[in-house]
């Protein structure tokens, strides 16, 4: 016997260790091997949580994953971590912990009152008070506020999580999910056959129920078989051991989800808080065990009301008794061995079990060890406030009255066990129910997953043993190894039936928990069957039965039974709901991995990059691109660079970065037919030599990308697609090779990264380039509009196009990207000497504005050809993807919205894009257009924008309408223009 | 397998190798076998790769992921490379497109293992077998060496791939 709660003797823990830690404030000692929970029984501490909806004092009830009512926020500030169960969170020096949902504290909580008004809040509350006929959507809307206000458990940190998370990939042969004696043996047995396995266990230690073991296996003590075979497979190099490991998911292909929790004694070396495997198997064993159920009573969620094997577990592994006055209720055989060890340990045992009959074994247990047991009764009622006090108890058979009252201090409760198969219901196997174990036991997959041991049944150690050195023999057969074939043992191993226990008929079932962690009643459950929500679906969506972190683990078969007999049907018929990854709570850290912050996307790089940036650029992400935006000079703001940008441009010359433009390589014989097929106009008969801008539709007509295509050889072009579209055109390039015209001899490639582009824009931009560029003639005459040459630069060979997006006279020029800096460099200089510079996105955008061409903001993947003013374009002699849903009626219509030039009437004020095009005095409705984009022009001396306006310049041409913006506040009388503001004629390009 | 030599290093496990040249031969479907062979033999390999294979050539690699492609790596940039008739397919010069990274084993399958769903376990990827695969959602090629895994990375994203590799393996 002890003093206090922890027993003097005993347990797998290490008593020369001390670990402090604070619950709530108050601090304490534990030991290394104690789990936050043993710890608390330990130091006295029963009651540790409120319920969800009512408030109620709530203890632990459980010693795994199956906790229903022990929910913790754990750490403090940004590393707090709320929702964590107090059972399976591994003790540590430093551990703080705080009780959650309560307030002010745990002891005094102001929301208890709910319990109050308890029959106001049953079953289909909300959707009867707030929702349905005669009850608006703007009550919801005002109620809401305050009822999610008063929802949910623990609140998260409002802080970025500063721990680091990993993903990991990992593959194996068998994956063997629990470490109880069958997945042990099935570890062993696979790794034995040459398998390569992992072994993942939640837990902190490996051994499952044998951690608890006070019996033997294979005739040998549980401790020492235990040691053998851990010792077994520490030695084996097949097999990859992963402790604090819970698998959460399975999905396609035999893929497990698995987070790994870090060593907290190693948190100093570890950097990771928690590791998401991504775990790839040819097989997968699940060993992950069985759940105990409570029993229904009125009052069954008291603190100090505890699952029989939890009892055990705290007084075998953790050496603690949490109380002194034990009654045991059980209508199954697995409690007695828990009740032996309680009063071998010299604590008062009270065995009530619900059979009339049990086998002689078990009657010999309680005589020898000094139980008090008696047979055909149940718990009618706990009492008690924040600990229960006392039980009373009756017959069985649920008629006829209360019979006595026991004192206790614990109640330890076994209403039989549900095999954990929640990992295979993901999988869509649907779990039979059987009678006699009164359980659930998986069904068969059709991939090759396995459940063995307690998860599929079979109870007794020896036979789990040996169903999982069975089931690996079989795995390991089918993966092409030899392994010793073993029988696969029957479900089940009890002496004595279970005994399913009927409702007494004077219970008050509003007292009745059946659901622990979302306060669902059996009052509730009756109320669902009353009002039709019969399935099992629909009841956990009525009740919110198993909705919670707990997913329903301890509640699912009790409610099922209920519905059962309130239904008059047997649970088979009834069925179970399917369950859904995760099986447990996942941090979003752990799904994130690495991919957070600076490391959230990958950056692409220009070739010209660092030396945009090292000479003061600043930088914008586009896309995954990293692109200058502009270039200031000393204490410029961004619309004073980007206007001093597009003035020297305009009068000088200017160098933009266009290494970012899609860049595809098309080769072969049939590439010039290639082209034509995707183009709206022809590239097959251009000359060797020349540039063309080309527009491509998608299938259903609308514009897809535009961009240039230059004919390099009579076999090869060189196609630019726009930046954001460059992946997406690709693909659309392979696949119609691959799947549509595999016929045609043409190779594709991108070659974006290949070439730095440097696009030289302005009037001086014929002198600044035969400084540095070599073998070239740059007059009009030898290199006109729309040619393409190719050039040469410090020996290294370089192309060059003809080409304006800026409405200037502009050349493209494409070097081998590790030469581009050089050239960038050069050519900089070059642009200084005659007064030019280096322009950015900003300004890039601004001048072709200015230009009227059109960009992202109007190729938005709803425009047309004509939308855009390019019909004639569309060639009348070839076939074009696109061009036949192009001609549909509806995107012929004349009164489609088509692209126009704005000027604001007044030619001060300035107007946004996005702004909603509409007559005055119709601003709230959705316009006949919007404004796509718009800059202010050095050129013109005031602000400009295009945009779209549904009969576009045949109907609007001169006109005035408003550019209304009613989020931003501002509306703007703007006139309707030709979108060519700047040089219609096109003189300034072809000068 | 070229397995040193030329490796400008950085870190002890992490490492760039420059001065190669990569050549990329598209054959059309009734010439590959033909194109492929006379290939191999003009860049001194012993045959033609399978698709997911690399094999020795006199001054480099040769390369196969697709079906009618095959890369020559070459880590020198003398030699004539060989050619292709139009009627047998077409040659394109893609070695200023990628950078190659190299990563010592065993970090290395740590790294394949936190940023690629590749198994790189020795029997799924062996040496001489070559994969494209993502890293960190970069599109990506690798292949393994003797010592080394190698990375064919898109140069635009090297910086970022190399920096997020490095942090890895500074974490361990």
């Amino acid at each position: 016997m002890s003093t206090g709660f922890r027993l003097q003797q005993g347990g797998r823990i290490d008593r020369n260790s001390e670990y402090r830690f604070n619950f709530d404030g108050q601090a304490m000692t534990g030991h290394a091997g104690d789990s936050l929970a043993s710890a608390l029984l330990a130091n006295g501490i029963q009651f540790v949580a409120r319920s969800f909806k009512y408030h109620r004092p709530r203890g632990i009830m459980s010693a795994a994953l199956e906790e229903a009512n022990a929910l913790v926020t754990l750490g403090e500030g940004a590393h707090s971590l709320p929702n964590s169960v107090v059972t399976t969170e591994e003790l540590h020096d430093g551990l703080t912990a705080h009780a959650q949902h309560c307030w002010p504290s745990l002891k005094v909580d102001f929301a208890a009152v709910n319990q109050v008004f308890a029959s106001l809040l049953g079953a289909g509350f909300y959707y009867k008070t707030f929702m349905g006929p005669g009850r608006s959507p703007k009550n919801w809307l005002f109620y809401e506020h305050f009822i999610r206000r008063a929802a949910g458990l623990g609140k998260a940190a409002r802080e970025p999580d500063p721990d680091q998370y990993e993903t990991v990939n990992a593959f194996c042969d068998l994956l063997v999910i629990g470490s109880g004696p069958a997945g042990l043996e099935a570890a062993r047995i696979a790794a034995e056959a040459g398998l390569d396995v992992i072994l993942a266990e939640r837990d902190f230690e490996l051994g499952g129920a044998l951690l608890t073991n006070t019996g033997t296996i294979d005739q040998q003590p549980a401790a020492q078989w235990l040691a053998s075979r851990l010792g077994t497979l520490n030695k084996s190099a097949n097999i990859r051991i992963l402790k604090r490991t819970t698998a959460f998911g399975l999905y396609d292909g035999t893929v497990a989800g698995l987070v790994e929790r870090r060593d907290p004694v190693k948190a100093a070396t570890i950097p990771w808080r928690e590791r998401f495997w991504i775990v790839r198997a040819k097989r997968i064993i699940i060993a992950a065990g069985a759940m105990e159920r409570p029993l229904l009573f009125a009052g069954n969620d008291r603190p100090g009301i505890m699952l029989a094997s939890a009892v055990g577990s705290y007084l075998n592994r953790w050496a603690v008794a949490p109380g002194r006055r034990i009654v045991l209720a059980t209508t199954n055989d697995s409690a007695y061995a828990t009740a032996r060890d309680l009063a071998i340990a010299g604590l008062s045992v009270t065995l009530i079990d619900s059979r009339e009959r049990v086998s002689e074994t078990l009657h010999k247990l309680a005589n020898n060890t000094g139980i008090d047991l008696r047979l055909g009764q149940a718990i009618r009622a706990a009492l008690g406030g924040r600990h229960v006090r006392a039980v009373d108890i009756g017959p069985a058979t649920g008629q006829g009255s209360i019979t006595g009252r026991l004192a206790c201090d614990i109640v330890a409760v076994s209403g039989g066990w549900s095999p954990t198969q929640h990992l295979l219901s993901q999988r869509g196997v649907k779990p039979s129910w059987n009678q006699t174990l009164q359980a659930f036991l998986p069904g068969r997959a059709n991939e090759p997953i396995d459940c063995v041991g307690a998860a599929a049944g079979i109870w007794r150690s020896d036979d789990c043993a040996r169903s999982g050195r069975a089931i690996a023999a079989a795995a390991a057969a089918a993966l092409g190894r030899k392994a010793p074939v073993d029988d696969i043992p029957a479900p089940g191993g009890w002496e004595t039936p279970i005994k399913p226990v009927r409702l007494a008929s004077d219970l008050n079932l509003k007292k009745i928990f059946v659901d622990l962690q979302h306060d669902v009643t059996a009052a509730d459950i009756l109320q669902a069957n009353q009002e039709g929500y019969e399935a099992p679906e629909l009841l956990k969506r009525y009740t919110t039965l198993g909705m919670a972190a707990d997913q329903g683990r301890t509640s699912a078969v009790p409610a099922l039974a209920l519905l059962s007999e309130m239904a008059s049907r047997s649970v088979g018929e009834i069925g179970t709901t399917t369950f859904r990854p995760p099986f447990a709570p996942v941090s979003i850290g752990a799904l994130a991995g690495a991919e957070r912050d600076k490391h959230l996307l990958p950056i692409r790089r220009s070739p010209l990059h660092d030396v945009i940036a090292d000479s003061g650029a600043h930088m914008l992400e586009t896309g995954l691109w990293m692109r200058p935006w502009y270039y200031p000079q000393t204490g410029e703001t961004v619309d004073e660079a980007y206007l001093r940008e597009m003035r020297q441009t305009r009068d000088a010359v200017g160098l933009c970065d266009v290494s970012t433009l899609g860049k595809i390589a098309v080769q072969g014989p049939d590439a010039g037919e290639f082209l034509d097929r995707i183009y709206v106009n022809g590239f097959k008969a251009m000359k060797v030599g020349m540039a063309r801008y080309g527009v491509m539709l998608r299938e259903d007509g609308i514009v897809m990308d535009d961009g240039t295509s230059w004919r390099l050889s009579e076999h090869e072009y060189f196609m630019t697609t726009t930046t954001g579209n460059a992946a997406k055109v690709m693909a659309w390039l392979e696949d119609l090779l691959e799947t549509r015209w595999p016929e045609l001899r043409v190779s594709v490639s991108s070659v974006t990264d290949q070439w730095a582009g440097i696009s030289v824009a302005g009037p001086r931009a014929r002198e600044i380039l035969p400084a540095h560029i070599g073998g070239l003639d740059f007059t009009n005459e030898a290199f006109p509009f729309m040619a393409v040459r190719t050039g040469v630069f410090n020996g290294v060979p370089c192309r060059l196009a003809r080409i304006s997006f800026s409405g200037e006279l502009a050349y493209e020029v494409y070097i081998g990207a590790s030469h581009g800096p050089a050239l960038w460099h050069a050519l900089r200089n070059m642009a200084k000497e005659h007064g030019g510079c280096a322009y950015g996105l900003e300004a890039l955008g601004a001048l072709r504005i200015e230009k009227g061409h059109v960009g992202g903001p109007e190729l938005d993947g709803r425009t047309t050809l004509e939308d855009l003013g390019l019909g004639r374009m569309a060639s009348t002699k070839k076939a074009f993807i696109g061009n036949i849903l192009r001609q549909r009626p509806d995107l012929q219509r004349a009164d489609r919205a088509r692209l126009v030039g704005l000027v604001p009437v007044t030619k001060g004020e300035t107007f946004k894009g996005g702004a909603i095009l509409a007559e005055q005095g119709q601003e709230d409705g959705h316009g006949l257009g919007w404004v796509t984009s718009v800059t202010e022009s050095p050129s013109l001396g005031h602000w400009i924008g295009l945009g779209f306006i549904q009969g576009g310049l045949d109907k609007w041409q001169g006109k005035t309408i408003l550019a209304a913006d009613p989020i931003r506040g501002r509306s703007t009388l703007v006139k309707i223009v030709a979108p060519h503001f700047l040089d219609p004629e096109g003189t300034r390009l072809h000068a | 397998m070229p397995d040193a030599a030329q490796v400008s290093t950085a870190t002890p496990l992490i490492s760039e190798r420059t001065g190669w040249t990569l050549t990329q031969f598209h054959a059309w479907p009734e010439s590959f076998t033909s194109a492929a062979r006379s290939i191999a033999v003009a860049c001194g390999a012993s045959s033609v790769p399978v698709p997911g294979q690399v094999i020795e050539a006199a001054d480099g690699i040769l390369l196969r992921l697709h079906p009618q492609r095959l890369w020559l790596l070459r880590y020198t940039k003398a030699g004539i490379l060989p050619d292709l008739p139009i009627g047998q397919g077409v040659v394109l010069d893609l070695s200023q497109s990628r950078c190659l990274l190299r990563v010592a084993m065993p970090a290395a399958t740590d790294l394949i293992a936190k940023f690629s769903g590749l198994d790189p376990r020795e029997p799924a990827f062996p040496v001489g077998a070559i994969r494209l695969t993502s890293m960190h959602r970069i599109p990506v090629t690798l292949w393994r060496e003797a010592h080394h895994l190698a990375i064919l990375c898109p140069r635009s994203f090297s910086k970022s791939l190399r920096e997020v590799l490095e942090e890895a393996l500074r974490h361990g």
